[in-house]
């Protein structure tokens, strides 16, 4: 510790008393492997779209071949690699979601088809900002959901790292009144200036340090603090567990950045990260194609964040979200046009895998949204809600979803008891 | 795929790479020697007449540049406030000529679309010459978009991916940085990109700083959003046409410039608002958009034409003689009711079947359903006027949008214009908050606007928005009271309002003073003031500074707008952004933005810290900052060991100095 800090703690009315006086995160920081482990939510948004017919296919549906004639992934064949892999005799994975039937088939992976927003809207930005506000219709809603949770379950001594967001702006789901950190980058959350990167920061520290601000002091202070943790996570490099091997795009690398966060054990409780690319309204391919890049470089750097937590995944559940399904039919472009439900996966040791839950509805003319879309049989309320309950252990759901009954007979029961 | 997510981060590769790369900040030594110090703040009972005009300058305007508080003196702080009453008075050549390189804030909507051309039109035309050749319509639309040399709509997903991780070395950041440069010259994002920059210098530079700081509010009350379709087409003509005329005028007038803006129409949806009742159908909503096209002399498929010719293409060579694509001719779009773009669109379907050889699909041919769309009734209630506690039920909404009903605009291809449709408007009795409106015509929707914009609760809403912009994040209710009374009794005129704030002992208390956390909009474009910092039109290196700060201009997603208060922007991400914001100012290490020089006359570490504490904040620094500063300067130039050179130290100083809390607040 050199002058500065001690000029800057001193200032803030924090005595140096040994180890007692860190904030209690930096104290776990430290005392790493002896913290108590917390259960941990990972959000991930699909944004633009996916085509959840494609991903999670109904293969013995008739009508989803006579809709997709161009697009459609063949039923499960042996031997045929571009076909469908098989699930349950009725649903199959796409092949390049092939990372995702291991982990299906070790039931760490259960899927929520024909869940998504009731809301009709088919305006990317309307159907993004319904689910991160998490309510859908209202547009005003000013809080994100996931913020709403974090103020809806104060803790006790909240650690700078308990929301984290993996994005360089915090994303609307993680806006509010509980404090959320933006970080696109775990060794950008710094200040450098070289060999002066202490005189830097030491000329900041004293300003802050200095000025009684009841605002700006203490949040630069948790500033500061932040930086000195990763520094140190930094400083210690970060090795993937089990030889996972992330892709080299910005979602695994943000995934492998959660991960790391969540062995540093610096208090994360809730994490966001996104993916986009997924409006595919003009040649969308079938088993190859620009869907099935993507899914695959989706589903392999979600893949490496499990096998890298290993063990850890005990405690951590990751859920997908992306704003609306697309068009049961293929368009004239060989692609997809906005729908409305989709598929909903849902990851983590505390998951009863192996399974795909809720409701079918049929893709029969009559059965479409609309004449149009993928029918709404799960509110992503229910699956959230049956998450933040039962593995977060909120228990003040309406403050979450004020405009929604949260009705736990509603849930899919896809967590284990 | 959406342009926006791409731009954005393209924009952010770019960002990140440039300003993350551990800036160095040189250091020097400094002669040493001992100065007095300035004092620390004093605000007592009173705010002295010094404080009042650096609180005017805050708050009237972005901050004081260096002179400001001076010239302020000389002329009389009241003198000066009614000067920014009447900016008109003000002449502001200086900002028109700078301006003048930012090609795009002169052109029409129409003009930008032929320049800029939308995906969507580019795939539309690419579609209409495959099948005039005889071609499948995807592959062969494909082929002759390469061979147009016509910009492909969206990236693979790879390709996008690989742009968003920071370049490597120093080469790939140059070419990433020319990359940046030619898509900002050809693509839809000059349109954002200069429209940002022009309220970024307009900002900084223009004498007339109230009404930059009222143009600014009046667009984030009235918030469009870029990313959004043919708003990026739009926002240009919202904001120049919709928004600063108004924005020291009467309410009413901008609120019916903005409900009939086809930036509007289109963010909030009401460009499809029909009645469900009614016989009309879509296709009545498109031949109403082809009359009023041609009876403006604008001829069907006429922008293809202009959109070839733009690309260097004769479009005489794809397109028949009248303008339109080949095997489309007049004829065909025309029957006994005069124009029918539903043959034309028939027409188009049967020959894709036909050439595609494909099976037909019903599903696909399938009108959507139109009907009423409430999305612009609810926000004209509850963000543009009355407030949500404004006292308003949901059946007003309904009531409201009915009203609205045939508010529509002329597609982007037809040349985007507001447009009322009676065959689609809901003609009945409409109860708008207990008033009956039965005119039954485009008269429905400006008496909408008339009660609105006269209501009590508007006039509360809109005064409590304004204190809370100029005064302090929780106004004192005397006050909004009594500009409530002013904005009543003058029937909205804006300036009235702000006249009775500007003269309220609330505006003036110590309270007040310092108890606004800048936005980060504010943030930077103080920055850029106090420091005298030049900006370049490219690298915009101060809009991506306000990206990566959480507030890219032009960027706000919810009819929200952005908030004004402290809780939206303090947070430890933000403000260590803000940080290296401040320190990439002050030693030149955002891209597009030079600070020449400090130029500080001061000759010692103490006096340096002094002098730039003044300049920067418009008073002196607290002496327990001032002398935790200087202490911390010394120290990094006894780190450095070099000698005699002062300007290096001068920038850290000033980095320091816009980093600080103290200039975190207005």
């Amino acid at each position: 510790m050199d002058i500065t800090r001690r000029f800057f703690l001193k200032s803030s009315g924090i005595a140096l008393v040994g180890m007692g006086a860190l904030p209690s995160f930096l104290v776990r920081a430290v005392a790493a492997t002896s913290a108590a482990r917390g259960k941990i939510l990972v959000v991930l948004f699909q944004r633009g779209a996916m085509d959840g017919l494609n991903a999670v296919i109904p293969h013995a549906e008739k009508e989803y071949y006579r809709l997709r004639p161009t697009i459609a992934i063949p039923r499960p064949a042996k031997g045929n690699a571009e076909a469908a892999l098989d699930l349950d005799g009725f649903f199959g994975l796409h092949p390049a979601l092939a990372s995702f039937k291991k982990l299906y088939d070790q039931k760490l992976l259960a899927i929520v088809h024909a869940a998504g927003s009731p809301d009709s809207t088919r305006s990317h930005f309307d159907a993004q900002d319904f689910m991160e506000s998490g309510t859908p219709g209202i547009k005003s809603t000013s809080d994100g959901w996931l913020n709403r949770y974090l103020g809806a379950k104060p803790v006790e001594s909240t650690s700078s790292f308990r929301a984290v967001a993996a994005t360089s702006q915090l994303p609307r789901i993680l806006q509010g009144s509980s404090p959320a950190l933006a970080i696109p980058n775990l060794g950008q959350f710094t200040i450098r200036a070289g060999r002066y990167t202490e005189t830097v920061r030491g000329g900041l520290e004293a300003l802050y340090g200095s000025s009684g601000d009841a605002l700006l002091t203490p949040t630069a202070k948790e500033t500061f603090e932040a930086m000195d943790v990763l520094e140190r996570l930094n400083q210690a490099g970060y090795q993937p567990g089990n030889s996972a091997q992330y892709p080299g795009n910005p979602l695994g690398q943000s995934l492998r950045q959660v991960a790391q966060l969540i062995k540093a054990n610096v208090g994360l409780e809730v994490a966001f990260a996104e993916v986009g690319g997924w409006d595919h309204h003009v040649n969308e391919g079938g088993a190859q194609g620009q869907l099935a890049n993507l899914l695959r470089f989706f589903s392999e750097s979600v893949s490496a964040f499990v096998t890298d937590l290993g063990e850890r995944m005990e405690d951590v559940i990751l859920v997908t979200l992306s704003e609306f399904g697309r068009t049961a039919f293929e368009n004239g472009n060989r692609g997809t046009d906005h729908g409305h439900a989709n598929a909903m996966f849902v990851i983590g040791g505390g998951v009863r895998g192996g399974k795909v839950y809720g409701q079918w509805p049929g893709l029969e003319r009559e059965q479409l949204f609309e004449g149009r879309d993928l029918a709404l049989t799960t509110d992503f309320r229910d699956v959230l809600g049956e998450v933040l309950v039962h593995h977060l252990g909120a228990s003040n759901l309406q403050l979450v979803f004020p405009t929604y009954t949260v009705n736990p007979e509603k849930f899919r029961r896809f967590l284990k008891a | 795929m959406d342009r926006h997510t791409s731009v954005s981060r393209s924009f952010l590769a770019v960002w990140l790479s440039v300003l993350l790369l551990a800036p160095t900040v040189p250091m020097a030594g400094a002669a040493a020697g001992e100065r007095g110090a300035g004092s620390g703040l004093d605000v007592g009972a009173r705010l002295t007449e010094q404080q009042k005009i650096l609180h005017a300058l805050n708050r009237l305007g972005f901050g004081p540049r260096p002179g400001d508080i001076e010239r302020v003196q000389k002329m009389g702080l009241s003198a000066w406030i009614e000067q920014q009453l009447n900016p008109a008075s003000l002449p502001d050549t200086a900002v028109e000529q700078r301006l003048a390189s930012l090609e795009t804030l002169r052109m029409s909507p129409t003009e930008l679309i032929v320049t800029f051309p939308p995906p969507q039109l580019l795939r539309q035309i690419a579609r209409q010459l495959a099948i005039r050749a005889g071609m499948d319509p995807e592959a062969g639309a494909e082929e002759i978009a390469r061979e147009l040399g016509l910009r492909r709509p969206g990236r693979a997903p790879e390709e996008r991916a690989g742009r968003q991780n920071p370049p490597a070395s120093a080469e790939q950041r140059r070419q990433q940085m020319e990359q940046l440069r030619e898509e900002l010259r050809r693509g839809p994002q000059r349109i954002v990109v200069e429209l940002s920059q022009a309220k970024l210098i307009r900002a900084i530079t223009s004498e007339r700083q109230l009404e930059e700081v009222m143009a600014d509010f009046w667009f984030n009350h009235f918030n469009v959003f870029f990313g959004k379709g043919a708003v990026r087409h739009l926002t240009t003509s919202y904001e120049y046409e919709a928004i600063r005329p108004h924005a020291l005028g009467k309410f009413r007038d901008l609120l019916g410039a903005t409900a009939r803006h086809p930036a509007m129409l289109f963010y909030l949806d009401n460009w499809m608002s029909v009645d469900p009742k009614a016989e009309a159908d879509p296709r009545d909503l498109r031949r109403r958009y082809l009359a009023s096209a041609l009876a403006d002399g604008v001829r069907p498929g006429q922008i293809y034409a202009d959109i070839l010719r733009n690309q260097g293409l004769d479009p005489s060579k794809y397109l028949g003689a009248d303008g339109e694509p080949r095997g489309f001719g007049r004829r065909q779009m025309m029957d006994e009711r005069g124009i029918n773009q539903e043959r034309l669109l028939q027409r188009l379907n049967e020959l894709q079947n036909q050439r595609g050889n494909r099976q037909r699909r019903p599903e696909q041919q399938q009108q959507r359903n139109l009907g009423l769309n409430e999305n612009y009734a609810r926000e004209l209630l509850e963000l543009h006027t009355l407030g949500v506690d404004g006292g308003y039920t949901q059946q007003d909404i309904i009531e409201v949008a009915r009203c609205f009903t045939g508010w529509t605009m002329r597609p982007l291809q037809l040349g985007p214009k507001f447009l009322f449709v009676p065959e689609v408007h809901d003609r009945g009795t409409k109860t708008v908050l207990g008033e009956k409106i039965s005119a039954g015509g485009i008269e429905d929707g400006e008496r909408v606007l008339d009660i609105v914009a006269r209501h009590p609760s508007t006039a509360r809403f809109i005064s409590t928005k304004l204190a809370r912009r100029f005064v302090s994040d929780h106004p004192p209710e005397s006050l909004v009271k009594r500009m409530a009374e002013t904005f009543t009794k003058t029937d909205g005129d804006i300036k009235a309002v702000l006249r009775t704030l500007f003269n309220a002992p609330e505006f003036w208390s110590p309270e007040a003073y310092r108890a606004k956390v800048k936005t980060p909009f504010e943030f930077v474009v103080s920055a850029a003031r106090a420091t005298g910092a030049e900006l370049e039109d490219f690298p915009p290196g101060l809009l991506l500074a306000l990206r990566e700060l959480g507030q890219p201009l032009y960027f706000a997603q919810p009819p929200t707008g952005y908030k004004d208060t402290a809780d939206a922007w303090v947070s430890t991400g933000g403000l260590l952004n803000r940080m290296k914001v401040a320190l990439g100012i002050a030693t030149n290490q955002l891209p597009g933005v030079r600070v020449i020089s400090v130029a500080a006359r001061a000759d010692s570490p103490d006096a340096l810290v002094a002098e730039l504490g003044e300049r920067v904040l418009g008073e002196p620094l607290p002496e327990q900052s001032r002398a935790a500063l200087t202490e911390q300067l010394k120290k990094g130039l006894a780190e450095s060991g070099v000698q005699g050179a002062p300007e290096p130290a001068a920038r850290l100083a000033l980095g320091w100095l816009l980093a600080s809390p103290e200039f975190q607040r207005r």
